[in-house]
């Protein structure tokens, strides 16, 4: 009773604030070499891999406001948009963010029997928008609901589109630790990003009504977009790492905990600057001025002109800035239960443009074999508590296959139960779907080869874990079983 | 391998949107009730403000800020000086000669003169002096016999008529037919009268001028045409008609104060009379009245009673100025008139027979109406009314679920006020009103002290709100007629009391509006 007090507590807690866009499915994945994403500590099944141009795609898309069955309902057969209640159900601040990641190279290799190094090169975006509750409640509810008070009502968005390059290692340094960093040189190509974006509409008791706006926004290449594409144009460098590490505390369990994407990127190339000025930005409507409507003197058009006057962003060219990439903090806690067979849980949390979320996954993973790898897991996230993942990898060395995704599973639920993904599509908030196909050699079988062998055990003989990545090989081998 | 993963994914989501029951996102209507607030109107008013330019002219204010209504205006008459106009004066001499044979003469030399006396024959008028600046003598000589073979010439000699610009006496030679221009003479006059002097002079010549009997020399002059600028003398006891003259009087238009019960603290109306002419005037009102329309006259009471003796002028080019005050101000300004309205006569030199006079012929009597009504006093029954068109045609009425203004009102006028707001159709019938009995009295007079001054302002702050069947209403409706009754504020006991307005009070209007909308889109 009390263990499940205290799920539903970290539950509740994670939960309300549970908006990272983290795949965490993937987080437990171990037979594919993209498992080192989230850890560059974390040593996947194979002992080599490589990923030629174009051989993973990555697709995230996650909403922390709202689905689809939020929006509308169905009354008497027939769907309605019920706004009122749409508008209840939102969050002070929806964000809606997308990523994608293109590999265009990834190679793999364990060094040894505790070291993996790794080289990656990928083309990833990352995008959010952020929708204030306030800005839809004044539309949908009216301001009657703000009077005394002032609605937020500034949208913001920030992307970033870069080229990373990445080489990381991952080393047992001590029995039991392995600790992994990756070094990872950036090369932006689009930014957009709101360094202040505020705007609000008071509302006072008398109903005069002011409206208020600041912004500071810049751009990095957008202004280029129809220009001819070289890449020697984009000198918008720069730098981030990874850091890792995992330890067996116990001779099943594991614990994981990283940091990754900690860095940044200096925007030089084609920067333009959109500025608002919060002295000037401001204008309070107070009604028709009596005056001039005793004396039939038109204010409509002065209104509008002083409003554009004020409101109208002035642009210019801006000065190189620098934006940090989307970080994310993860800590894990894996359990062996038996032979190829793990559950386990991560917490994860990203920063980004002064904004944490935080996610949690719990999840599974059983290896049929070494052809066959699956996962299970249940994600909360985005305030979205329907998050049934799965991930799937049909190793054939050398060739590997897979997919997984963090709402994957629903997706054929809600078909086999009715007969269409509507229900999958109207409740989601979060999905992301990894797919791909490496080239592997060299599966890690538990305690089977020198190569394979338990390196991680804790004590001599005791049989190991099949999560070789939480488990790298010590110098002193205890070997359970020799296959020859 | 790119192909194989694009492949993957395109067939993924193929194979998703396959299974998509699009009826779902078929939406049948979207429904929303929001309730906005805002600002509808906000400004301070005062009287100056509510005046458009051509009423603006006619307000002012004393020096501690009292407003005053100020009417002012100048009739005038040229009647006086059109009493008088000069006549032509067509004259005739003759020189008759005695049958004579002339021998030659080397010299000029005077054979005969007549010396006369013309006279304008004006009367009751015995002018003095006369100033030109337009008229002429005509003049024609002849001979008779014509076939009679004199060498002359006549001199003219008009020792009354003197050019302003040379000081010089008017003489001409005259022979056959001519005109000489008085514009730049001043004649001077004995009762009317100048003298007239012709001279016959008989030209040198070398032979013998053989003068039948019975022979004449014939001059014929035309004095005609005169303009003067003056004329000095006596200018007789005559009477002249001054045409009616109406001055209207827009503060007091008739629809506001058509039921008005006014009372005013200290008014001013008064006439002031400029005279021109150098002659003793008495203007006799035989109408001197206020009207309005729908009543009856009423008749305008003077100090000095009527006739009127105005002062007049005894420099030329002076102007003299007669005040006549009006006696009943009050009840003339009670009755809130639109005009005043005069018809009178002018008589100059009444029962005398003899005086220095002037007239110029730009002389004018002129009456200026002043009219000086502080507005300081009491009233009631003062109406307000107006008509705005509505065209909600395009706003769909049952849209509005409801509707609440919040309105404030600080008043530091002296003036209560009901104000209603009545529906109309096309034709002006009405539908209903807007407002219910109790939500009508929202303009609050301020409170006065005792010198009827500002001692607080009248504050309405509340919620006026228009129910489903109101609101549906204004959409059928076509007009709005703003009706606003109004009084002075009351003291304490409701009795009428003295209340100024002063240029520095203000009705500070505040008006919000919050509306409920009920949207359903399909």
């Amino acid at each position: 009773m009390r263990t499940r007090l205290i799920l539903l507590i970290v539950a509740l807690t994670v939960g309300s604030r549970a908006t990272a866009q983290v795949a965490g499915t993937q987080y437990f994945m171990n037979s594919v070499q993209q498992y080192s994403t989230n850890n560059p500590a974390f040593i996947p099944k194979y002992k080599f891999s490589l990923g030629l141009p174009g051989s993973m795609i990555d697709v995230g898309i996650y909403n922390s406001g709202f689905n689809y069955n939020d929006l509308t309902k169905t009354e008497n057969g027939k769907r309605v948009v019920t706004l009122p209640r749409f508008v209840s159900g939102l969050p002070d601040k929806s964000y809606i963010t997308s990523t994608v990641q293109l590999d265009l190279f990834r190679f793999g290799l364990r060094i040894g029997n505790g070291s993996y190094l790794s080289l990656n090169s990928s083309v990833r975006g990352y995008g959010r928008g952020m929708i204030p509750k306030d800005a839809v409640s004044l539309v949908v509810n009216g301001n009657a609901s703000y009077i005394g008070k002032t609605a937020s009502i500034s949208p913001e968005a920030e992307m970033m589109l870069y080229w990373e390059n990445s080489i990381g290692l991952a080393v047992t340094p001590v029995e039991n630790l392995t600790v992994g960093a990756r070094v990872k040189m950036l090369r932006g190509f689009l930014n957009a990003n709101t360094a202040t974006a505020n705007a609000t509409v008071s509302v006072a008791d008398n109903y005069d009504i002011t409206v208020a706006a600041d912004l500071d926004a810049r751009t990095s290449g957008l202004q280029a977009l129809d220009d001819k594409l070289s890449l020697s144009n984009y000198s918008n460098n720069g730098f981030a790492f990874d850091l890792g590490a995992t330890y067996k505390l116990l001779d099943k369990l594991t614990l994981a905990a990283s940091l990754v994407d900690i860095g940044a990127i200096k925007w030089k190339y084609n920067t333009y600057q959109y500025t608002l000025d919060k002295t000037k930005a401001t204008h309070t409507f107070t009604g028709f001025d009596m005056n001039k409507l005793v004396n039939g003197e038109s204010q409509g058009n002065a209104t509008m002109d002083s409003l554009e006057t004020k409101f109208k962003p002035v642009e210019k060219q801006g000065s190189a800035y620098s934006t940090m990439l989307p970080a994310k903090a993860f800590l894990s806690a894996n359990y062996d239960v038996f032979n190829n067979f793990s559950a386990g849980a991560v917490v994860y949390a990203e920063r980004f443009m002064g904004r944490t979320s935080t996610g949690v996954t719990l999840g599974m993973n059983k290896h049929f074999g070494k052809v066959l790898s699956t996962n299970l897991s249940y994600t909360i996230s985005n305030r979205s508590f329907n998050n049934l993942g799965a991930g799937l990898s049909l190793n054939l060395a050398p060739i590997q296959i897979y997919v997984v995704g963090d709402n994957l599973l629903r997706l054929p639920v809600s078909v086999a139960v009715n007969k269409n993904v509507n229900e999958f599509v109207n409740s989601t908030q979060v999905f992301n779907l990894r797919m791909g196909l490496n080239f592997v050699w060299g599966w890690k079988k538990d305690g089977k080869t020198i190569e394979d062998k338990s390196y991680n055990s804790k004590k001599k003989g005791v049989k190991t874990s099949s999560d070789a990545d939480k488990h790298p090989a010590p110098k002193a081998v205890n070997v359970r079983k020799k296959k020859r | 391998m790119r192909s194989w993963l694009y492949s993957l994914c395109v067939g993924f989501t193929l194979l998703c949107a396959s299974c998509i029951d699009q009826s779902d996102y078929e939406i049948d209507s979207i429904s929303l009730e929001p309730t906005y607030v805002g600002k509808l109107v906000t400004g301070d008013l005062r009287i100056t403000d509510l005046l458009n330019d051509d009423d603006s002219i006619h307000f002012g204010q004393t020096k501690e800020g009292l407003l005053y209504v100020k009417y002012e205006q100048e009739l005038l008459s040229e009647d006086i000086r059109d009493l008088f106009d000069l006549p032509s004066l067509p004259l005739n001499r003759s020189f008759v000669m005695p049958g004579a044979t002339i021998p030659p003469h080397n010299s000029d030399f005077r054979s005969d003169s007549i010396m006369s006396t013309v006279d304008f024959g004006l009367s009751p008028e015995k002018l003095d002096e006369i100033a030109l600046h337009g008229g002429h003598i005509t003049f024609s000589t002849t001979s008779n016999p014509p076939s009679m073979n004199l060498n002359y010439e006549v001199h003219l000699a008009l020792a009354g008529f003197k050019s302003r610009t040379t000081g010089k006496s008017l003489s001409a030679v005259m022979k056959g037919n001519g005109t000489i221009d008085l514009s730049d003479y001043t004649l001077t006059l004995n009762d009317n009268k100048f003298d007239l002097k012709l001279v016959l002079v008989f030209k040198k010549t070398n032979s013998a001028t053989i003068i039948p009997p019975a022979s004449s020399v014939n001059v014929q002059l035309n004095f005609g045409q005169f303009e003067f600028t003056y004329l000095k003398g006596f200018l007789g006891d005559q009477v002249t008609s001054l045409d009616a003259q109406s001055l209207p009087i827009g503060i007091f238009d008739d629809k506001v104060f058509q039921d008005a019960d006014i009372s005013l603290a200290q008014p001013k109306v008064s006439l002031t009379v400029f005279n021109e002419n150098g002659v003793p005037v008495n203007v006799n009102f035989i109408k001197l009245e206020a009207r309005k329309e729908g009543q009856a006259p009423m008749p305008i009471v003077l100090n000095p009673a009527n006739p009127v003796s105005l002062a007049y002028p005894t420099v030329l080019g002076d102007t003299k100025s007669t005040t006549i005050n009006i006696t009943n101000v009050n009840d003339l300004l009670n009755y809130a008139p639109s005009e005043f309205y005069y018809q009178a006569d002018a008589r100059i030199n009444q029962g005398l027979t003899s005086g220095d006079n002037f007239v110029l012929d730009t002389s004018q009597l002129k009456v200026r109406m002043n009219i000086e009504v502080p507005l300081w006093g009491s009233a009631s029954g003062i109406v307000l009314q107006d008509t705005l068109d509505v065209d909600l045609d395009n706003v769909e009425g049952s849209e509005v679920e409801a509707v609440e203004l919040k309105v404030k009102f600080v008043n530091e006028f002296p003036l209560d006020g009901n104000v209603q707001f009545v529906l109309t159709d096309a034709n002006f019938v009405p539908i209903t009103t807007l407002l219910t009995p109790d939500q009508v009295n929202i303009i609050k007079g301020s409170k006065v002290n005792s010198n009827g001054e500002l001692q607080s302002a009248g504050v309405y702050e509340g919620t006026i709100k228009l129910d489903q069947s109101k609101i549906d209403n204004m959409f059928e409706a076509k007009h709005i007629v703003v009706v606003t009754a109004l009084q002075t504020s009351r003291d304490i006991g409701g009795n009428a009391q003295d209340v100024k307005f002063m240029a520095d009070y203000k009705l500070s209007i505040d008006v919000g509006v919050l509306a409920t909308l009920k949207l359903k889109i399909e």
